[in-house]
């Protein structure tokens, strides 16, 4: 279309076409579907707990899918919501914040877990920090993210999210957090140092990933 | 004169179902209203191109307008998204990359004051906002500047980086 005042409003409108407004329900419904074929396969290669199948889980897997899960739908759900401009700000958007500083509890209790091991347990804690333990972890929930992430950024593309750069990072969250909640079902650790440690660094890797590869295609 | 915020969402509302003639008013309001909003902000030079930018926008976005909200404050984060691009665009062509954030859900009208360019530049170092009205507003080149406000080359461009920096983040904060 030509620039300047030369610009002929009469090319919009004969391009008009009737559009249904984008639902945000629509798009945390397609995220947590794409979780689900994320926890299938993990269900097809890696198998689930042995605690899950008996029917009685591990306090400590309930916490960490949980949380996970919350942390996924809340950030998911702002990711989203930014596709929708100037809507109301109140409307939910902002709780990912709180859910985030709570999930940060894992990692500083991590920390804590670690600095008050006992020397006789010091070897076995630092043990948790090699890459055997937790490379999977680290792997499956980025990959699995991905799968969760792309489906995000097809649906986002619809809308008009205004921060790409925040929506990207916030894709980023969601789609660790939901790939790493359904990878939970395979784990077997059961340690606040494991979690603590692992996942915190596949969520913290999945949001660079998203603040700075998702915003080229958010960007309208 | 502008039409109400009902009537705009009203016609938004026909559009989105397809009502050309609607969609034609509602163009046109959207002109006249945006017209308005960017004329404190940009070279009036660029009026003309950044308003159709903003229509072309409006136009490929309108499923994201939630039918059940005002209509002017999604017009206005349409719009402030694309003037942020146009100064993003105008500041890599000239200095080098702008990698704020940015951030789009202006409430009211009272945005458009608090973003207008003078309000924007009146809280800038005067070296600073000078050098921006004389470069990216005047059209003056560096050397130019540099010459008028007796700054070096080097301390245009970084005032003007700088500037432009610290307005992009109170763009941002609004």
């Amino acid at each position: 279309m030509a620039g300047g005042a030369g610009f002929d409003l009469s090319q919009l409108v004969d391009d008009l076409k009737p559009v249904r407004p984008i639902r945000v329900a629509e798009g945390m419904a397609l995220a947590l579907a794409m979780m689900l074929v994320v926890g299938m396969l993990v269900y097809g290669l890696l198998g689930v707990r042995a605690d899950i199948m008996a029917g009685r889980p591990h306090m400590m897997f309930l916490l960490r899918w949980a949380s996970l899960l919350v942390l996924g739908l809340a950030t998911g759900y702002a990711a989203l919501a930014s596709a929708r401009p100037a809507v109301n700000p109140h409307d939910g958007r902002s709780i990912w914040k709180p859910v985030l500083a709570l999930s940060s509890l894992f990692p500083l209790g991590a920390v804590v877990a670690f600095l008050r091991a006992p020397p006789e347990n010091s070897v076995q804690a630092m043990d948790m920090f090699r890459p055997f333990w937790g490379l999977e972890c680290l792997i499956v929930s980025v990959v699995g993210g991905v799968i969760v992430a792309t489906a995000m950024i097809l649906w986002l593309r619809r809308g008009a999210p205004g921060s790409p750069e925040r929506t990207g990072m916030l894709v980023g969250i969601a789609s660790g957090a939901m790939a790493g909640s359904a990878y939970s079902i395979a784990c077997p650790m059961n340690t606040l140092l494991y979690v603590g440690t692992w996942a915190s660094l596949a969520i913290l890797l999945s949001s660079l990933l998203g603040r700075y590869i998702v915003p080229r295609f958010l960007a309208w | 004169m502008i039409a109400s915020e009902d009537t705009l969402r009203q016609l938004m509302q026909a559009s989105l179902a397809g009502d050309r003639k609607s969609y034609a008013l509602l163009l046109a309001e959207c002109q006249k209203w945006l017209e308005r909003y960017y004329a404190r902000k940009i070279a009036p030079s660029a009026l003309d191109d950044l308003v159709q930018e903003t229509l072309i926008s409006v136009h490929r976005k309108r499923a994201s307008y939630d039918p059940e909200r005002p209509f002017l404050p999604w017009l206005a984060a349409i719009g402030r998204y694309r003037w942020i691009d146009h100064l993003r665009k105008v500041y890599r062509r000239d200095e080098g990359e702008l990698n704020e954030e940015l951030h789009a859900a202006p409430e009211d009208d009272s945005v458009t004051d608090r973003l207008s360019l003078e309000t924007l530049l009146a809280t800038l170092p005067e070296g600073q906002a000078e050098v921006i009205r004389l470069v990216k507003i005047t059209g003056l080149s560096i050397v130019e500047a540099a010459e008028q406000t007796g700054q070096s080359e080097s301390l245009v461009k970084v005032n003007i980086h700088r500037g432009i920096k610290k307005m992009a983040m109170m763009v941002e904060s609004a």
